[in-house]
């Protein structure tokens, strides 16, 4: 049990710092180009990709990180041939994968 | 106001919200959404994307720091089959509710989670037998106490389950992480040590809110210029809560942090009530 944790929590935190360095260059990139535009998040409009896709690339590592989370676990539960636990891994990584497409 | 101003409020704003959030327990995502809408008259559709953002901010660098001594994973994602299944529901549910409903339901869900951080905890006797779905599943487990390794039985685990559930529709209606709920179901109702659930709960966290990302991803409620201030300014927030926690008393905190948090919520419920959001 600990051993997979640990390897969670470090799989965790790479991505974290992946997610950063893209946001922090995505971020910088946008202000250097759109710094001195005013900004109206007052009125919800549909955004459109574009300039920003450093930053939602930083955006959905953040959330692929979460599905190496259940990706591993899954795996760990395999290996343990736990078929209760494997079957609830599967359920909220379809359900996540789900989500997302 | 400037891209460049605004950026750099939004990094203090993350940074204040992530500093409070790991010193009070609550998650910085619960500040993010009121200050963003009461403040800075952001859309609550907006507000709420950044926020969620933030939630699994949190529950990421989190997880890799305690990870490995308390949580424990069975019980985590046991109860997480729940909070994914309402987390869905609630995403779906977030384009069909008017916006000053869901303002109302942010400002009830904030008070009461004021409320449940205040109050008086009392210390549970520790039963000496477990709940029989507790049994099935092996989510008894030891944690490492002060004296030792000590060992711990599961109670209520259908309860827990179900309430894990509401916190799931909750977390994806408000882009919230439920923490405060999440804790409350393990803590309280299966009797799990605080740490456990404390530690536990923010494992969990990270893959309800995945959930509703996808889902607001697709909406558009997630922007990304409006987010990553937020989320560069709430990594360091974080890590500097966490280093002062080790020698602050977090009692005063707690209740000064909740006392701001009630006045955010009946500002939110008050909007919400007039249809000024």
């Amino acid at each position: 049990m600990e051993k997979i944790t640990q390897f969670i929590g470090n799989i965790l935190q790479i991505s974290l710092w992946i997610s950063v360095l893209l946001l922090l260059g995505g971020g910088i990139d946008y202000l250097i180009h759109h710094g001195h535009d005013n900004v109206n998040y007052h009125v919800f409009i549909k955004p459109s990709a574009g300039y920003t896709g450093c930053i939602q690339l930083g955006l959905f590592t953040l959330v692929l990180a979460q599905i190496l989370r259940v990706l591993f676990t899954l795996w760990h539960f395999i290996t343990l041939r736990d078929t209760p636990f494997a079957l609830m891994s599967g359920y909220i990584l379809i359900l996540i994968i789900f989500s997302l497409v | 106001m400037t891209a460049l101003i605004f950026a750099c409020i939004l990094f203090v704003v993350g940074y204040l919200a992530g500093l409070l959030g790991a010193l009070t327990g609550l998650g910085g995502g619960f500040i993010i959404t009121p200050v963003l809408v009461l403040l800075f008259k952001v859309d609550i559709h907006y507000a709420m994307g950044a926020s969620l953002i933030a939630v699994i901010v949190t529950s990421t660098s989190g997880s890799a720091a305690y990870l490995k001594d308390f949580v424990n994973l069975r019980i985590g994602m046991f109860l997480e089959t729940a909070a994914v299944t309402g987390a869905l529901i609630g995403a779906l549910l977030v384009a069909k509710i008017p916006t000053h409903l869901i303002a109302i339901i942010f400002g009830v869900v904030l008070l009461v989670s004021a409320y449940l951080t205040v109050r008086h905890k009392e210390d549970l006797e520790p039963i000496p037998t477990s709940h029989p779905w507790a049994i099935e599943l092996q989510l008894d487990g030891n944690y490492l106490s002060g004296q030792g390794i000590k060992p711990y039985r599961v109670q209520h685990v259908p309860l827990a389950w179900s309430v894990m559930g509401c916190a799931g529709v909750l977390s994806g209606l408000l882009g919230i992480g439920s923490g405060v709920l999440k804790v409350m179901a393990m803590d309280q109702i299966m009797h799990l040590p605080y740490k456990v659930s404390t530690t536990t709960s923010n494992f969990m966290i990270g893959m309800t809110a995945a959930v509703s990302a996808g889902i607001y991803f697709a909406h558009g409620y997630i922007n990304p210029s409006l987010s990553f201030p937020i989320i560069l300014g709430i990594i360091p927030g974080v890590m500097t809560g966490s280093k002062i926690l080790v020698k602050a008393s977090t009692r005063f905190l707690r209740i000064l942090f909740s006392c701001v948090i009630a006045i955010l919520a009946c500002q939110m419920i008050y909007k919400g009530v007039v249809g000024e959001l």
